[in-house]
């Protein structure tokens, strides 16, 4: 059977996309769908029928403080975020130029994305322990006094997780920075030396523009990675109230509560905070292009 | 209760190791075979030797147990008894209480199992198979724990006593005759040890699950087994001076005059249990299913003591015992006979509760564990735990306020002000309350 060169394209296409959209409806959009369904019930995980309650579960959320009060807790990896932002690009802007041995420098920094999460959060549980090998650093190079309880104390513990999130992805970000830098043509920088400009000047006026867009793609990353950080706190305290997220509320209320319903009202609340958020931000640091 | 299992159920798992008295398990078990008066081939009431063939899974929350082989020794035992058995496959999962809910969800759980926490009376007979036929109802304790409309669904795989774990050496070191026996005495001895500069009693905050104990002793405080289950009436139960409050107290307590570890919020489960054979700490409240899990990590059986935990000042206390795990018979089994034969077995037979440090579900049977003849004497009375009211768990759960699972009490002992504390308990209680049944 003959078929037209348009038939094949067809199937071609339907051929090869099928595997992966079959994939993606059934372990993306299906749970997506359900989880939304399930926000309006009452579902407590067992029993065959799932009683619809309509917005209780909102209501619940929205007039419930102890389900706000945990954000506190997230803006210590936001702000941990912008930090490692700002590091990341700075680091970008000096492995973009001629240094001995940049390649190593930067698959050194890029290393800690590679590492899985859990494992990350576990050693560094050991290493912040208040006998552990952070403190006893401290000690043998003289500096003791700065030896606190990193994860014990109330004030510190939750900077003490966002150090460890901006460790991990401060790499991740700069290998984007990098990206971008290297897109920037170089003609400019030369033609600014020319003209007398300061390494400062240079930054100011043809980097940042040109590297805008994709600031905002990683802040856009940053933000909803701080909304929805969850292993870092699970792992390294065990979600205690000091350091407990809205994610490890929600997983909370879920399996130790029995709450389905109530718990998958929490995951679209967060995708809406979320939206909100990068909203906001879109407007405060400008358009750009549509990057995304 | 639900939430006193989901202890025993984290802490069962999270021990890792435990030292295996083979030997002297064997050594009982033939005793109590022999003090049964019966043959090892008595046909039990519904049991048909004939139908016992084949082979079925069993899912346990013990990877340990079957990783070292302990089950594959039990299974040929089974093997032995049952000799058209072909087999007994044998699944473990880690984070048993959550995972296992899951497959129930799923229809593929196995033939026989332990019945996870979170299923509440209603679904049992959906699950699981009534095991009345056995005839162990009336034998064991908690024979009718999980029962439903008069079946018994589950029968526990052994029982725990909760009480204050010491350690003998310890005491000995502060000049001390023995342990605390009302709780001004706890007291006075936690500023002893302190001076010292030994851990007066470890809380193990971090992990959580261990902080549930702090509850557990209400209904002893309230001299109620049923104490828990009338909280589905009470409105306000952590007034201070209750007896939930008066528990929560002591735990206020402890943290506030410095009588926990040092780094108690960061201290790891695992840790804790090697400081505690180390001799650095004095005291924990736990069950006697922990005592095997300190021994393991090196302390002497002589060094290691459990008595029930003075809870007031009148020199008398009762303790309290609740089931382990419960042996279920799914539902949807294809080896029904032989998982029941396996159940039975497992109680009846293989030395599993005493070699795990329980006190063994059978009552004809007696408990190998040295500690627990002394827990036994020194209480006042035996106090066995009731099932919980579904009521109440809808409350705890609205509330998010996990009686007997810690989470809660991690708040607590986070509070600048106790009563203040107790009064926001109460009103997330009642407004859960009146969510629940208005």
């Amino acid at each position: 059977m003959l078929l037209s060169y348009k038939q094949q394209k067809l199937i071609i296409i339907v051929g090869f996309l099928i595997i992966p959209l079959a994939l993606l409806v059934t372990f993306s959009f299906y749970p997506a769908v359900k989880l939304l369904y399930l926000s309006f019930t009452s579902w407590d995980g067992l029993s065959p029928t799932a009683p619809f309650v309509g917005l209780h579960n909102y209501r619940i959320i929205f007039t419930n403080s102890t389900m706000w009060t945990v954000f506190l807790h997230n803006f210590s990896y936001f702000i941990g975020g912008i930090v490692q932002n700002l590091i990341a690009l700075f680091f970008a802007v000096i492995l973009n130029s001629a240094i001995r041995a940049r390649n190593l420098w930067r698959v050194l920094i890029f290393l800690p994305y590679v590492l899985n999460s859990v494992a990350i959060s576990y050693m560094f549980k050991f290493v912040f322990q208040d006998t552990g090998a952070f403190n006893l650093i401290l000690q043998h190079v003289g500096l003791s006094g700065l030896a606190h309880s990193w994860l014990g104390n109330t004030q510190i513990v939750n900077w003490t997780l966002a150090f460890v999130s901006l460790w991990k992805f401060m790499g991740f970000n700069m290998v984007i920075y990098l990206a971008a830098l290297q897109s920037i043509d170089n003609e400019l920088y030369e033609a600014a030396t020319l003209d007398g400009a300061t390494s400062f000047q240079q930054f100011r006026f043809i980097t940042l523009p040109n590297v805008m867009a994709i600031v905002q793609i990683n802040m856009l990353l940053t933000v909803s990675g701080a909304l929805e950080v969850f292993d870092i706190p699970f792992v390294m305290t065990n979600a205690s109230p000091d350091t407990a997220t809205f994610v490890t509320q929600t997983v909370n209320t879920a399996f130790t509560f029995n709450n389905y319903g109530l718990a998958s009202a929490m995951g679209v609340v967060l995708l809406i905070i979320v939206i909100i958020v990068i909203g906001i931000q879109r407007k405060l640091l400008g358009g750009g292009e549509d990057v995304i | 209760m639900a939430k006193w299992r989901s202890i025993l159920r984290v802490s069962a798992t999270a021990g890792i190791g435990f030292a295996l008295i083979a030997g002297c398990g064997n050594a009982a078990n033939n005793a109590t075979n022999n003090a049964g008066g019966g043959a090892a081939k008595t046909t039990s009431p519904g049991i048909n030797p004939a139908q016992v063939q084949g082979s079925i899974t069993f899912i346990t929350h013990r990877t340990d147990l079957v990783a070292n082989g302990t089950f594959q020794k039990w299974a040929n035992q089974f093997k032995k008894l049952y000799p058209k058995v072909t087999s007994v496959k044998f699944q473990s999962i880690t984070n048993y209480a959550d995972d296992v809910k899951i497959r129930l969800n799923s229809g593929a759980y196995g033939d026989a199992l332990m019945i996870p926490p979170g299923v509440t009376m209603q679904q049992m007979p959906d699950f699981f198979e009534p095991l009345d036929n056995l005839g162990l109802d009336d034998k064991t304790y908690f024979g009718r724990y999980d029962a439903y409309q008069g079946k018994t669904y589950g029968l526990a795989s052994g029982v725990d006593g909760n009480g204050l774990v010491y350690n003998k050496a310890v005491f000995k070191k502060a000049g001390l005759s023995g342990p605390p026996k009302t709780l001004n005495e706890f007291y006075k001895d936690c500023a002893k040890f302190k001076k010292m500069g030994i851990t007066p009693i470890a809380l193990n905050y971090e992990a959580k699950w261990p902080l549930g104990v702090w509850d557990q002793l209400a209904p002893a405080i309230a001299k109620n087994a049923n104490y828990f289950n009338t909280l589905k009436n009470n409105s306000a139960p952590f007034t201070p001076g209750s007896p939930i409050a008066q528990n929560l107290k002591i735990a206020y307590t402890i943290v506030k005059n410095g009588w926990a570890e040092p780094d108690f919020k960061v201290t790891d489960w695992e840790g804790s249990k090697s400081d505690f054979a180390k001799g650095k700490d004095a005291m924990m409240l736990l069950g006697n299913w922990a005592i095997s899990q300190f021994e393991s990590k090196g302390i002497a059986s002589k060094n290691v003591g459990f008595v029930p935990f003075p809870y007031d000042n009148t020199g008398k206390h009762m303790a309290i015992i609740g089931p382990d795990y419960f042996y279920g018979v799914a539902k949807n089994s294809g080896n029904k006979p032989t998982a029941e034969a396996w159940v039975k077995f497992m109680i009846e037979k293989s030395n599993y509760a005493n070699s795990q440090g329980f006190i063994p579900t059978l009552k004809s049977q007696k408990a190998t564990l040295p500690q627990i003849a002394e827990f036994e004497k020194t209480a006042s009375k035996l106090l066995q735990s009731v099932p919980g009211d579904s009521t109440v768990t809808q409350i705890e759960n609205t509330a998010q306020i996990d009686i007997g699972g810690g989470g809660y009490v991690q708040s607590l002992l986070n509070a600048p002000n106790f009563n203040q504390y107790m009064a926001k308990l109460n009103q997330e209680w009642n407004s859960a309350k009146q969510q629940v049944s208005p």
